[in-house]
């Protein structure tokens, strides 16, 4: 009983210490995590974490993006911003489109300056070609963007 | 001042340098800045030393424009100090104590002409805020002033095209102590439509520390530098609502694209400049604040009244200056997913558990008899539970890839949801909640005899406050002071003085498995063997779980607990046992909370310790509630019974 008792009194406090370690991501596609080494799922893990509100690294003035490593540059789309926020949103994107909806699908659509008049028939037209956009899951968003700009522009 | 002295407007060629014609350029340079050649300026162009005089002679050093961008405060020994701790926001020497002295360089570091191998560094590039104020102040003319080409400066205008502002208020997160009281930051937005297409700035302290109680620790004293930051919101909105379980509210500001800009250029002023981050007080809210200063010098924001700054109270400041008209809520994922879990049946829970577990395929939904919407949700909820394992690194990132594609797929051959789909009630503004400081008076009875109570809590939430504004389930109570004074007996004690006393009640569903904790520390009277109270200190960690919805809460935490009094035989007692509980919001004013907690101390000073517990808070008004709480303990064998009635103030 007093064994028990001391180790759970120690567990208890020790418990903080053991703070998730991130593990880093690779390859390119759905997944292609946008925070990174932050990304030790710190929702469900419940360790006492000091990540939330700090900033790490060089992250202080981050105008462009930071998952652009992925892309070739023989996209057909060539605007900056549109390629930057596909690529840091990439799985946002691909569950707008499924659910043909969305905030994600939105700025995409703003970007690509799709006229607000059209938006609905460009987030149905990408809804019902889901399966030819999002091929392999390991396409990158200048891809994405190319096979959208064929389907709906 | 020797080199400075030179016309006005003279401009100097821009050069391309290569290692070997550095000695050149620089021998060009000094000749340039010595020779005092004569440049293309007006005859009647002032000197820069006239406008050192004049600046004198209106005593702008004074001015409270010039004191907000330069983060002047008084100083505790007389004069004034800058909160900013990096010698590089300065070109005075003695800028940080010395507002006159940092405006006599600043505009001399106006007029000097741009350094070739950095012309980034001029001051009117590096300080443009300052800047612009002192020559909108003096009116010197554009053309009197160097031509400096600030390419970053006018790159990063130009993505950012400062239009609007807006508050963010990301809720409180108990199972980070960095972010326990929520966060403010601010989002500057541009010409887009898309609100995740603005950026926001944010004052963190700047760090690799992991472990969440060093970093409270440490930010304590100050041993973090805190910089500001520029990112895409997108990136901040993904890391509170679906990394964390946070909502966010969004406070746009009533402040004009001028102003706006102003403030735009006064983060520049920032980037790269560190300032000792303080979790308390010069945070980061607190140092938000000068941000909004600088958009409007008028604002006086910054004169906090208490030694703390807690986010929600900047949000009321910010509201009282009357910068606020609307809010926007943004539910994180956990809270849309706990939404969809709600509504779903049993049948569809089923079918999405087994969807998740490769008991059945997604064909099987197809199949299986449910409505659009039915399917939708099985779906939805496999869909964000998938990247949720995916985030635990439950899944490498090819069978994510595979498994959310069949997924995706499936629901987009469902078509659009309506507008009805997952209704989410918006929990009410948060700044209309109570404020974090209480003040308790009552009345009570312990055993025979009566009491008057006094209590007083700084900070922050109680399970019983009403919950709006902060999460259901979760109490932070810091530095708690409880004082009674028995009549009868004529004794005043010190009742409890509670260091800390954290709980975290995340309720489990069918796809979300949190657990839940408390920690308690500090001094409180409990019962010994001979009938009478004394003063112990104790230190209370508990985990368990929570099941439930944020109307009604039933919990259960494994606790253990060390006691330190000289009357324990050994001077300590370690306990072990557990609570179970109820907390409950029957009405949207009234909290009730019944629990029994049983710890059965073994080491130290043996005994056993019973308590049962019955208390519930009724609010009148944001500020105002009435409590009953009625405690029956069992300590060393005697029983002992206290009730409460007790007014609560909110401010």
């Amino acid at each position: 009983m007093k064994k028990l008792l001391i180790f759970s009194l120690l567990c208890l406090l020790a418990a903080p210490a053991v703070a998730g370690q991130a593990a880093s991501n690779t390859g390119c596609g759905l997944g292609t995590v946008l925070w990174g080494s932050q990304s030790d799922g710190s929702v469900i893990s419940q360790s006492l974490q000091a990540t939330t509100n700090g900033l790490f690294g060089n992250q202080t003035f981050g105008i462009t993006s930071g998952t652009l490593g992925c892309d070739q540059p023989a996209n057909i789309i060539k605007n900056d911003r549109l390629l930057a926020f596909t690529a840091d949103n990439l799985d946002l994107l691909a569950r707008d489109i499924a659910a043909g909806q969305g905030e994600t699908l939105d700025t995409v659509a703003e970007l690509m300056e799709v006229p607000a008049a059209e938006r609905p028939t460009f987030n149905s037209a990408l809804q019902g070609n889901f399966d030819r956009i999002f091929v392999t899951g390991t396409e990158t968003a200048g891809v994405v963007l190319d096979r959208i700009a064929v389907i709906a522009l | 001042m020797t080199c400075g002295r030179q016309p006005a407007g003279s401009r100097h060629p821009t050069m391309t340098l290569t290692g070997k014609h550095l000695l050149v350029s620089v021998a060009v340079l000094l000749l340039l800045l010595c020779a005092g050649r004569p440049g293309p300026a007006t005859a009647a162009a002032t000197t820069v030393d006239e406008w050192q005089t004049r600046a004198l002679r209106a005593e702008l050093a004074g001015k409270r424009p010039w004191q907000v961008l330069l983060h002047y405060k008084p100083s505790r020994f007389g004069g004034l100090v800058s909160l900013i701790d990096d010698p590089r926001f300065f070109l005075a020497p003695d800028g940080k104590t010395d507002p006159q002295a940092e405006l006599a360089a600043t505009l001399t570091g106006m007029f000097l002409p741009p350094d070739p191998l950095q012309p980034e560094e001029h001051t009117l590039c590096r300080f443009p805020a300052r800047s612009r104020w002192l020559r909108e102040t003096l009116g010197i003319a554009r053309e009197e002033l160097p031509e400096v080409a600030c390419r970053e400066l006018d790159l990063a205008l130009e993505k950012i095209e400062p239009q609007r502002a807006v508050l963010i208020f990301p809720g409180n997160h108990n199972n980070s102590p960095a972010s326990m009281f929520g966060h403010t930051l601010i989002a500057i937005e541009g010409r887009h439509e898309s609100r995740l297409l603005s950026f926001a700035v944010n004052y963190a302290a700047h760090t690799d520390e992991t472990n969440g109680f060093a970093y409270a620790i440490k930010g304590v004293f100050g041993l973090y530098p805190g910089y500001y930051s520029l990112l895409p919101y997108y990136v901040k909105v993904r890391e509170y609502n679906d990394l964390e379980r946070r909502d966010v509210w969004e406070y746009p500001l009533d402040l004009t694209p001028a102003e706006v800009e102003r403030m735009s250029l006064h983060i520049w002023e920032l980037r790269d400049i560190s300032s000792e981050y303080y979790f308390f007080d010069e945070n980061c809210s607190y140092n938000l604040l000068f941000l909004l200063e600088a958009a409007r010098p008028e604002l006086e924001l910054t004169g906090a009244s208490r030694p703390w700054v807690i986010p929600l109270d900047t949000v009321r400041t910010i509201a009282a200056a009357g910068l606020i008209r609307e809010v926007r809520y943004r539910p994180s994922k956990a809270t849309r997913i706990a939404a969809l879990a709600m509504r779903m049946d049993d049948a569809e829970t089923r079918l999405a558990l087994d969807l998740l577990a490769d008991r059945r395929t997604v064909s099987e939904v197809a199949t299986a008899n449910l409505d659009a919407e039915a399917q939708m949700r099985i779906l939805d909820v496999a869909i964000e539970t998938t990247e949720f394992r995916y985030y635990r690194k439950e899944l490498d990132q090819t069978a994510y890839q595979q498994r959310s594609l069949q997924l995706l797929r499936a629901r987009s051959l469902l078509g659009r949801a309506d507008d009805d789909y997952l209704p989410i009630a918006d929990p009410g503004r948060p700044e209309h909640g109570h404020g974090s400081n209480r003040l308790a008076l009552g009345l009570g009875i312990r055993g025979d005899d009566w009491y008057q109570e006094l209590r007083l809590r700084p900070a922050y939430h109680n399970l019983l406050d009403a919950d709006q504004g902060y999460l259901a389930g979760s109490q932070i109570d810091f530095a708690n002071l409880v004082l009674r004074y028995y009549p009868e007996r004529r004794q005043g004690t010190l009742q409890a003085l509670d260091l800390i006393d954290i709980v975290s009640l995340s309720p489990r569903h069918a796809f979300f498995h949190p657990v839940s904790w408390k920690m308690t520390t500090g001094f409180r009277q409990r019962q010994f063997a001979d009938g009478e109270d004394h003063l112990i200190y104790r230190l209370n960690p508990g985990g368990g779980f929570t099941w439930g919805n944020d109307r009604t809460l039933a919990y259960v935490l494994f606790e253990t607990e060390a006691l330190l009094s000289g009357r324990f035989r050994d001077s300590f007692a370690l306990g072990i046992g557990g609570t179970a509980g109820v907390l409950a919001t029957p009405l949207p004013d009234w909290k009730l909370q019944v629990t029994a907690r049983q710890l059965w101390y073994e080491l130290g000073g043996p005994h056993r310790g019973l308590e049962i517990s019955f208390k519930q808070n009724w609010r009148l008004a944001a500020s105002c509630s009435v409590a009953l709480e009625v405690t029956r303990e069992r300590i060393f064998g005697d029983y002992v019974t206290d009730g409460a009635l007790l007014i609560n103030y909110y401010w």
